[in-house]
């Protein structure tokens, strides 16, 4: 292993994970707390902690708690989904944190600009580039380094496009070129992308520089933690190999990741709990997986809207307005779910009968990029244009 | 020891001391992605510095998956009016590569009922569907109509993995988008909207009186028909949802189905019309009428077929003349094709494309393995996976981007490099006979062959040497050009720009 990189051991790490399709946020932080949920959602509420384990009561589950699942208690007020529960201990250790009741004010029900506007962050308008990429290039004064921003997949993600030092790899052990004429390749495929306008020219040197690092690097060949257990899908392939990418020491400063498959208008008792035990135990075991490196990593999974507060008749729901978003990580204040709880009564929705957003999601992505990726107040704005926190939460640990 | 020379030596050819140059990288790129994929109006900077292309060649490489020198001689031969109106035509049903994909993907051609009868055998099924559209991409002859399936597939999107999908894609396919692909939008988007794929992929089997499901009626107006901005209210996908309550499949036929019992019969108001109670199953029927016939479902397409066929970023006249034309023909796709044809903006438009990899793959395909008895499907899927571009396999309903700001990654440019390399390093095509059969005489020589045969364009003068130079420094002979030449410059030519241009 060489040392090129071990100067940066010790930097920040932000991983960002979207899950793509409107995650329903109220049955994953579940506001127990408030009785409208549970006349909202008959049959696919999920019921509050203490209704079993010990005390079972089995004619009432039916009727407070309509899926047959019940919540593990956060705050008294907010439970998690019971198949989340990998990610309970990171709760009581002060490691995860929610954050209830978050968005995009500017959303609109589409998948599709809702995520892009999301990504962008450029507050309605045109921004060049995303959020991840705008911050990679306010901070590359600070951290030079070649390559620092990987998408795990086979797009770059449209938050980390817009700068020079953002790659998308799907396969970081195939990442090579291969051909009978590497030294021929090596020379002419430069120039003959160059001055070839789209961005031909800036892609061929990214790869060249991504080919350059991981042959230095070897991501791929760092070992797992025989202890992590990542699932054996897309996400855990790439959950794992964002945990390589960061135990490298390579230099990578933001990661994003994605996972589909969120959009659940139909049976939810159904689909969801298998979905959610396998992102919590993509998750654990990325905890388990990074050992000390957890302690620079923050983890922040976000989604494009919430659902519907109501179920539909095919026990889902349809395209709401605020959501949950998640962080974790060992410089998280967690342990806490955060942002103002607007309600669920009618007279508490916001106009279109949604649940209402009380904090914009920009203030967690600005608070992570500030207090733990120590970008500089100056730049904030810069990264998110017509943005200007309202407040503090305080979610990341001082 | 002799490895380092020529190391050595070849750099001094290619005249860059190192391999690439860091503070140039920062230069180039920084802002350098100024598409968010917003709406129109991007920046991104047309191709301008390769060498023009003639409009007959422009028109050819737009209108096909794939093209060879051969089907450019042909369509010379043509003319440009007569090679279009060639290739606005449906394929016969006698055509032999058709027929070829029958017989190589028997499960794409059996009536629902009887593939549900093969239930045991999903994947089959969806693998075979993947492989015919990768072969008839490559191999047809009915280019441009592949090119609008494929664009109809996309528009409609439905993925075949989840649930019964994988059987109702094979008629989706067939029945919907491959039957309607040269008719009228408005038949097209009433049999999507009793396909059995799109009923059971965007929810409408559990859209029900009492309780309507939204998928459908939402992805309806925004991805079909008006686009996000067109013009309608949550209130109407409320409503549009009630109006196709009871839509589902028949468990019989595994055919549309209207289930009475499960719609909601009162009355509706939908785009600011009165649909009044009591329309059964042709308040659906009603829903669709409107959304085709709808200015913004003229202009919507019209931009989502420009953006395919012209640029990322098409105009606004264009659209404009395209959007009249559909709305005047009552979107007939033929003829808003043939004013996107013949429009000045898609002449001007050329080198605008970036090819996406099933159109990379069909392409390397008809050029390096013409003999398509050889075709390996599996092999190329394979490709196409790591691509990011598998046929049918883009879950969410918006259909696979069509912007370059997508795939021209770094991800996807290392697997068209490494696939260029791969199918020209172990091609017969050009191997010794050819080179030698090819009469050149020079490495000069050669890269103009090689050029004229795989990129069918002339080269800049700096590309030229450069792959002249590079055979030649690599693979010294005192002979003449050899075929490990060949293959040298070729892989490289297709690797490059001009290949993955279209």
């Amino acid at each position: 292993m060489n040392n090129l990189h071990k100067n940066s051991s010790g930097d920040p790490v932000v991983v960002c994970v979207f899950l793509r399709g409107a995650v329903d946020g109220l049955n994953l932080i579940v506001p127990y707390g408030d009785p409208e949920y549970y006349n909202l959602r008959p049959s696919i509420a999920i019921a509050p902690p203490g209704e079993s384990g010990g005390l079972p009561l089995p004619i009432s589950l039916p009727l407070i708690g309509g899926s047959g699942q019940v919540a593990l208690d956060l705050d008294g007020f907010f439970g998690l989904h019971p198949s989340l529960a990998p990610l309970e201990p990171l709760y009581s250790a002060g490691e995860f944190a929610a954050v209830q009741a978050a968005g995009y004010p500017g959303a609109d029900r589409s998948h599709f600009s809702s995520q892009l506007s999301m990504e962008v962050a450029g507050n309605g308008g045109r921004a060049a580039g995303g959020w991840l990429g705008r911050y990679l290039s306010a901070s590359a004064m600070s951290r030079k380094q070649v390559v620092r921003g990987i998408s795990v997949g086979v797009a770059l993600d449209q938050s980390l496009s817009g700068a020079s030092s953002a790659i998308a790899v799907a396969d970081s052990a195939g990442y090579a070129l291969h051909t009978t004429s590497p030294e021929a390749w090596d020379i002419g495929l430069p120039p003959l992308h160059a001055d070839v306008g789209f961005s031909f020219q800036g892609v061929q040197q990214q790869v060249f520089a991504g080919l350059e690092l991981l042959a230095q690097a070897r991501p791929a060949d760092i070992t797992t933690d025989p202890a992590a257990t990542y699932p054996g899908n897309d996400l855990g392939n790439r959950l794992r190999q964002t945990a390589q990418y960061i135990k490298a020491d390579m230099g990578i400063d933001v990661i994003t990741l994605n996972s589909d498959g969120w959009d659940h208008h139909v049976s939810e008792n159904a689909v969801l709990p298998g979905n959610l035990a396998s992102l919590a135990q993509g998750l654990d075991a990325l905890r388990t997986d990074l050992g000390a490196h957890w302690n620079r990593t923050v983890v922040v999974l976000m989604s494009e809207f919430g659902r519907t507060v109501d179920e539909n008749a095919s026990g889902g729901t349809d395209h709401g307005r605020a959501n949950m978003m998640m962080v974790m990580g060992g410089p998280v204040n967690g342990g806490r779910v955060y942002g103002r709880w607007p309600g669920l009564a009618a007279d508490k929705l916001d106009p279109t009968g949604d649940l209402a957003i009380t904090t914009d999601y920009r203030t967690v992505l600005a608070e992570i990029l500030s207090q733990h990726m120590g970008l500089a107040a100056a730049d904030l704005g810069h990264v998110f244009p017509g943005f200007a926190p309202a407040s503090t939460l305080g979610i990341i640990r001082r | 020891m002799e490895n380092m020379d020529r190391r050595r030596f070849l750099r001094i050819v290619g005249g860059t001391p190192a391999l690439f140059s860091w503070p140039l990288l920062s230069a180039c790129q920084e802002g350098g992605r100024p598409d968010t994929g917003l709406g129109s109006g991007g920046t991104v900077v047309a191709t301008a510095n390769l060498p023009a292309t003639d409009p007959l060649t422009h028109l050819v490489r737009r209108t096909r998956f794939a093209t060879t020198q051969a089907d450019l001689d042909a369509a010379q031969n043509l003319g440009l009016d007569a090679y279009l109106d060639s290739q606005l035509q449906a394929p016969s049903g006698l055509d032999v590569v058709y027929l070829e994909a029958n017989v190589r993907y028997p499960a794409t051609i059996l009536p629902p009922q009887v593939a549900a009868a093969f239930g045991a055998i999903p994947e089959q099924a969806t693998q075979q569907l993947a492989e015919r559209t990768l072969f008839l991409a490559a191999y047809s002859d009915s280019q441009l109509y592949e090119m609008v399936v494929d664009f109809w597939t996309n528009h409609f999107n439905v993925e075949n993995v989840t649930g019964e999908l994988w059987l109702h894609k094979l008629y989706d396919d067939r029945d919907v988008i491959r039957a309607h692909a040269f008719g009228k939008f408005g038949l097209l988007l009433l049999a999507s909207a009793q396909s059995p794929a799109m009923l059971e992929y965007l929810d409408s089997v559990n859209n029900v009186a009492g309780g309507p499901n939204e998928n459908y009626a939402r992805e309806l107006m925004e991805l079909h028909t008006l686009g996000v901005d067109g013009g309608y209210t949550e209130q109407d996908v409320r409503e549009v949802a009630r109006c196709f309550t009871g839509w589902s499949i028949s468990g019989a036929t595994r055919l549309f189905e209207f289930q009475a019992a499960n719609h909601d019969d009162g009355e509706k108001r939908v785009l600011g019309q009165t649909i009044p109670a009591g329309g059964g199953v042709t308040d659906g029927e009603r829903v669709l009428e409107i959304l085709a016939n709808h200015p913004s479902t003229a202009r919507f397409v019209s931009t989502k077929l420009a953006r395919r066929f012209v640029s990322d970023n098409p105009p606004a006249s264009l659209v404009n003349k395209m959007a009249a034309e559909f709305a005047n023909t009552q979107g007939d796709i033929p003829a808003v094709l043939r004013v996107m044809f013949r429009s000045d903006e898609f002449f001007a438009a050329t080198d605008d494309k970036f090819r996406r990899p099933l159109e990379f793959v069909a392409h390397l395909l008809r050029n390096t393995r013409n003999d398509h008895l050889g075709f390996d499907g599996p092999l190329m899927l394979e490709a196409l996976s790591r691509m990011g571009q598998i046929p049918h396999r883009w879950f969410p309903p918006d259909g696979f981007p069509d912007r370059s700001s997508h795939w021209l990654n770094t991800s996807v440019l290392l697997e068209y490099w490494n696939l260029a390399a791969n199918l020209i390093e172990n091609a017969d095509v050009l191997g010794r006979d050819a080179v030698a059969a090819s009469g050149v005489n020079s490495l000069d020589d050669l890269v103009d062959a090689l050029a004229e045969q795989l990129v069918q364009r002339p080269l800049r003068a700096s590309d030229r040497n450069l792959l002249s130079m590079l055979a030649a420094a690599a693979l010294p002979s005192a002979t003449g050009p050899t075929a490990e030449q060949a293959k040298l410059i070729a892989g490289l030519l297709v690797a490059s720009p001009y290949f993955s241009l279209r």
